[in-house]
């Protein structure tokens, strides 16, 4: 188990050498938390990444894969893909954007096989262009191990935009080990320069060969209180995985939490499976918004009406250990 | 553990305070027959003699109930049980409410620091106002420590199935805590409107924690974007994610989620739920039926990008029935 904190020398997608130094970041950080990258062909060599002012193009890509045990038989491989996403700030200014893949295979040369998830978006939206932004004001923050990898890009606790996040683990147990089962993928991104944090998860289960769909949103129902807290312990909020076979045991690379129970950037203990694991908190710092940092990762039934909205008050944690 | 299926030979409906009288004591007799114990409250309804209150969402009379577990004597659970009519036209419609806390004043007043708050759950049939008792039964599923109950139940509409139930806290291996209470109701349609919009009110209760507890409205409950939940031959449930003032619960055990398409209603159906094997019946549609019919929006599906989501149609509900 491995953290790792980072900045890198520039977020720029649009000029060279700066958009090397992103995903140099990105690549650096992936392997020094526990993932290993795989010797398929037509890899971008990090430092040396293309820019891009397009939209939603790729201009390389990386292929990792788990190194635990169950990867021999049960293997895990990740794409990488690094580019501009569509966002564009005033005149120009594009922001970065990965694209994640999860299946079980790879042809050699860069395509995901098997049983897969869908190419999820990863958009690190800012409120200034990536051009202009100071690294050192948004860390890339990853959290892994041999089996599971957890990293946040643009990690913002004052700003609305950025922290693109995204988490790949294998299925759960009842007792929170590891299965050969599956693999839980949650990623979230902002799709416009607002604070408006789009969630998208999927449980893909190796032994089902047919489509698998994704979910547009957090799997996490939290309470109507606004806060959970109790003999001066705070609350969290498993997510409430599913996949094509139906409900889950809950993931461990992520949790969600209560704005105003707990400052975001801060690392906590918290009793999962019965077992005390560390979790850092992605929403807003002390002394800001609720909407400032990772929001709307729950939904609150406030209303009898037949919708809810995914509330900005419910922040996420990703394990930090 | 006891399962518990009638009908009332007359109507549900209550401006007749013959068929008023005749639900009420269904619902009575059934609560008896899973293992509740009425209490000695004074003031407590005489069933037959109520009488239709005679003005719209208003109460005939009430019950206190408790549960019977040895959990009783140091964590006790009352329930108040009042029996009216809703909301609809000529007070036709029957309509009930319960009130769940740690005591009673003796007199029918609910007590305690942590109270479920006085809910209401309808019975509506907007064209005729009748809704004929014999085709549409009263489904109860309890013990000394649970109950779950379902009224005019209906896999063909959406006008009936007010639902209702109460259980203790779980801990990890699914066993009962004297910590608090799940409480989990649904209505066709919101307290005090006649306007058909199925919804769900559910709460959990810590009995050590005595300010701030606020009732959920919708499902707490998240499925997948699937639309199905079928893998080997076996369907896929999802359990409830109920939460409390402290974080989240481990999961209650009265109700489950299903998707429509994988199981009709009106089926008994093998689940199993913290390691072991429970008998779960569905309230969904029934064969042949639309997904909006039974006991539909049991969940969330994210199913968009958007912020906001809807308790689907295609998302419906069981209860436990053992």
């Amino acid at each position: 188990m491995a953290t790792d904190v980072r900045v890198p020398t520039s977020y720029n997608i649009e000029s060279s050498p700066q958009s090397g130094q992103w995903c140099a970041a990105v690549h650096a950080a992936l392997i020094a938390c526990g993932l290993v990258q795989t010797a398929d062909t037509g890899q971008v060599t990090p430092s040396a990444l293309g820019p891009t002012s397009t939209n939603n193009a790729t201009t390389g890509f990386l292929v990792y894969r788990f190194n635990d045990t169950l990867q021999a038989t049960a293997p895990v491989f990740i794409k990488v893909e690094f580019g501009a996403g569509n966002w564009t700030v005033g005149a120009s200014g594009k922001v970065p954007q990965c694209w994640i893949t999860v299946g079980t295979g790879t042809n050699g040369a860069g395509t995901i096989t098997g049983v897969q998830s869908a190419r999820i978006p990863v958009q690190m939206t800012a409120t200034q262009a990536a051009s202009t932004i100071v690294p050192a004001n948004f860390p890339i923050w990853t959290s892994g191990g041999a089996n599971r990898i957890a990293q946040v890009q643009v990690r913002s606790g004052v700003n609305s935009g950025g922290n693109g996040f995204w988490a790949v683990e294998r299925t759960k147990d009842a007792s929170g080990n590891d299965t050969n089962e599956g693999v839980h993928i949650i990623t979230s991104q902002d799709t416009s320069g607002t604070p408006n944090k789009n969630y998208q998860c999927q449980t893909i289960i190796f032994a089902i060969a047919t489509a698998q769909a994704l979910a547009a949103g957090p799997m996490c129902v939290v309470n109507n209180d606004g806060t959970a807290t109790d003999a001066g312990n705070t609350g969290f909020y498993p997510w409430q995985m599913s996949s094509k076979r139906g409900g889950e045991n809950p993931p461990m690379n992520v949790l969600s939490y209560w704005f105003g129970d707990l400052a975001g950037s801060a690392d906590v203990i918290v009793s999962v499976y019965g077992v005390n694991h560390t979790y850092r908190t992605l929403g807003a710092d002390a002394g800001q918004a609720n909407t400032a940092g990772m929001g709307k990762a729950g939904w609150r039934p406030t209303d009898a009406s037949v919708a809810v909205t995914a509330h900005a008050s419910v922040h996420m944690a990703m394990r930090w250990e | 553990m006891a399962t518990d299926a009638r009908t009332t030979a007359l109507s549900w409906r209550t401006d007749s305070s013959a068929d008023l009288r005749a639900w009420i004591q269904i619902v009575h007799d059934a609560l008896v027959a899973v293992g509740l114990i009425q209490t000695a409250d004074s003031g407590q309804i005489v069933i037959s003699t109520a009488v239709s209150a005679g003005s719209p969402n208003s109460s005939s009379g009430y019950e206190i109930w408790r549960f019977n577990d040895t959990l009783q004597s140091t964590a006790p659970v009352f329930i108040k049980i009042e029996y009216g009519g809703g909301n609809q036209a000529g007070n036709s419609n029957p309509a009930f409410w319960i009130t769940v806390g740690t005591g009673t004043n003796g007199a029918g007043t609910i007590t305690g620091t942590s109270i479920f708050p006085r809910t209401q759950m309808q019975i509506i049939d907007p064209t005729t106002g009748i809704l004929t008792g014999p085709t549409r039964p009263l489904w109860t599923s309890g013990a000394a420590n649970r109950i779950a109950q379902l009224l005019c139940r209906d896999g063909t509409t959406n006008i009936g199935n007010a639902f209702w139930a109460v259980e203790r806290t779980k801990d990890a291996a699914g066993v009962d805590t004297n910590e608090g209470i799940h409480v989990v109701t649904r209505s066709c349609c919101p307290p005090g409107s006649n306007l058909i919009s199925p919804s769900f009110w559910s709460q959990t209760l810590i009995f050590s924690i005595t300010t701030g507890q606020t009732q959920a409205t919708g499902p707490m409950c998240v499925v997948s974007n699937e639309g199905t939940a079928t893998d080997a031959g076996n369907t896929g449930i999802f359990p409830w994610q109920m939460s409390s003032k402290r974080g989240n619960e481990n999961p209650p055990m009265n109700v489950l989620s299903y998707f429509y398409g994988d199981l009709n209603g009106s089926v008994d159906a093998t689940v199993t739920m913290y390691g072991a094997a429970h008998t779960f019946r569905t309230l969904g549609a029934n064969a042949g039926q639309g997904n909006t019919v039974g006991v539909q929006r049991a969940g969330w599906r994210p199913t968009s990008t958007s912020t906001a989501i809807t308790a689907h149609d295609s998302v419906q509900f069981a209860m436990r029935w053992e």
